[in-house]
């Protein structure tokens, strides 16, 4: 007779809106014995056509494949038709009719129908559409088929579902928004669930890095304000260390409106800036210019490595901009530019 | 056995049947696989000449087996093919090694540079982790150990006597220290590093 035991592992998962990650560590009975390590886990996907890697971070795209792209073939499911993670991400650039982007930030729209099949907008006649809850469900699919293929290795006992699961997130979304990530959660299997916001996880990480040291950095008494810049969403809240039953416990007192606004637009602002500028140039030298698609995605890019570079370094005045055209010619089509601090 | 590497299944197969028929039809290859130090191990470089057509006088109504190679080891090229099309990918890098920079300004070259240089970069480092074989600067004066190995550094300049040499480093050398590539997908056609691409 086998007793059934509880969940080995504990596991947090950021279902973000741009990248999805999932840490875990073995659950310790004993307190007297030291912590487990965290351990992020690294995610087996498609990164280019026929190529598999396992990638820590799997970006949240969801590409649905084209019968010209071939099965999009994985170690455990060789026929698939869709795509989640990188080359998702990548084919999206190729094809953005056919591909879903920040499936999460649809889930707190507060006019569309969350679970309707409206994703991808726009997408043409044979893409068979998505709701946002399935989207989501699809990420979370891929995490616990790469976690069977990484840790659990057909050992039931191991498996996500039935492991102790953290899902994060924002302190801005709304009970529906919430109900609704529940709901791709149940779908994908996951039974043992807590949900957790997102500033208070971040603040659970500091603390944790600080090790014993974080009694000297907070008292009961303390307001701490988390920031939260990601990729398209902004996030500030306030968690105040309270006590409760003799101990220090941290509360969530105020949040702000989730804000759609990200490094990415600093990037796309930057990038259209630069672009104003080349096309002026351009004009101004009698060879006038267009920039394509693929261009304005390298561009801002090659925004975004320059932002760095000139917030990283105090000196640097100005860094350079190189924009690589489409065809197999690239020395001939290659773009230049530059991004002052001026402007 | 006294070769170190042992042939597969399927080429045990092809060989124990070709070398039937020759042993049958050939006198001087049977007389010499039979002498006892044939009969340990047949070396590799025997088993390729055995598909070589012989003269046939000596079996023209048994048809001879037609020569196949016995494939070679397991192709190496495919991770350097991975890697060709990985900063292909990241890098243009293909691209860039493909054109005719003869022709083309500094500058333009240079543009095109940095597109290349970044996404090798990029693509290098999250797959090789690269170190130097000699940390010192390039320049100083450096006291190579005894015995030296010759794998990791070689000497330049007034080559002669004997260890331990003291000299100036002039390149640090790279080594690979860990290595981590792709896995490509069965049915993946590696030799393609990049798809055309078509837009409709």
């Amino acid at each position: 007779m086998s007793t059934a035991k509880g969940p080995r592992y504990v596991v947090g998962i950021d279902l973000g809106t741009t990248h999805t990650a999932l840490a875990y560590a073995l659950i310790q009975e004993d307190p007297s014995l030291p912590a487990p390590p965290i351990e992020v886990l690294s995610v087996p996907q498609l990164v280019a056509q026929g190529t598999v890697e396992s990638r820590e971070l799997l970006p949240s795209f969801f590409y649905v494949a084209h019968e010209s792209d071939g099965p999009q073939a994985l170690p455990w499911d060789k026929k698939r038709t869709y795509v989640v993670g990188e080359h998702a991400r990548a084919r999206g650039v190729d094809a953005p009719a056919r591909v879903i982007a920040s499936a999460k930030s649809w889930l707190c729209h507060p006019t569309v129908d969350r679970r309707g099949a409206i994703l991808p907008p726009g997408a043409p006649e044979d893409v068979e559409r998505i709701s946002p809850v399935e989207a989501s469900w699809r990420y979370l699919e891929h995490l616990m088929e790469a976690w069977e293929h990484v840790i659990a290795k057909g050992d039931p006992e191991l498996a996500l579902a039935k492991q102790s699961v953290v899902l994060t997130v924002p302190a801005s979304f709304d009970a529906a928004a919430r109900e609704l990530t529940t709901e791709a959660a149940y779908a994908a299997g996951l039974e043992d669930l807590t949900l957790l916001e997102e500033p208070q996880a971040a603040f659970y990480a500091w603390l944790g890095m600080r090790g014993d040291q974080w009694r000297k950095e907070v008292k009961v008494g303390d307001a701490v304000l988390v920031v939260d810049v990601g990729g398209g969403t902004t996030d500030f809240s306030v968690i105040a260390a309270i006590e409760k039953d003799g101990e220090l416990a941290l509360e969530r007192v105020a949040v702000g409106d989730h804000i759609l606004l990200g490094g990415d637009n600093m990037d796309l602002l930057l990038a259209h800036v630069v672009e104003q500028k080349m096309l002026a140039d351009a004009e101004a030298a009698g060879k006038p210019l267009e920039l394509d698609r693929w261009q304005r995605v390298s561009l801002q890019h090659a925004a975004r490595a320059a932002k760095e570079k000139l917030l990283g370094d105090s000196k640097a005045k100005s860094a350079p901009i190189a924009i690589a055209g489409k065809g197999s010619k690239l020395v001939g089509s290659t773009l230049r530019a530059e991004l002052t601090t001026r402007r | 056995m006294s070769d170190p590497s042992s042939l597969s299944f399927l080429n045990r197969l092809w060989f124990a049947y070709v070398v039937f028929f020759r042993v049958l039809f050939n006198g001087e290859y049977a007389a010499e696989l039979h002498s006892p130090k044939a009969l340990g191990a047949p070396p590799p470089e025997k088993a390729k000449a055995l598909p070589e057509p012989e003269p046939e006088e000596k079996a023209p109504a048994r048809a001879e087996p037609s020569p196949v190679a016995i494939p070679p080891a397991a192709p190496s090229t495919d991770a350097a093919l991975q890697l060709l099309a990985l900063l292909q990918r990241e890098g243009r890098f293909v691209d860039f090694l493909e054109e005719d920079v003869a022709s083309f300004a500094d500058a333009d070259i240079g543009a095109a540079a940095r597109v290349v240089h970044a996404g090798c970069r990029k693509a290098i480092r999250e797959h090789v982790t690269l170190e130097p074989v000699r940390t010192e600067e390039e320049g100083t004066r450096v006291t190579l150990p005894d015995p030296l190995d010759a794998a990791s550094i070689k000497l330049t300049g007034n080559v002669a006597g004997k260890g331990p040499f003291t000299g100036t480093l002039r390149h640090r050398g790279w080594r690979a220290a860990k290595i981590t590539m792709p896995t490509a997908v069965a049915g993946h056609d590696a030799r393609v590093l990049a798809q055309a691409e078509v837009e409709l």
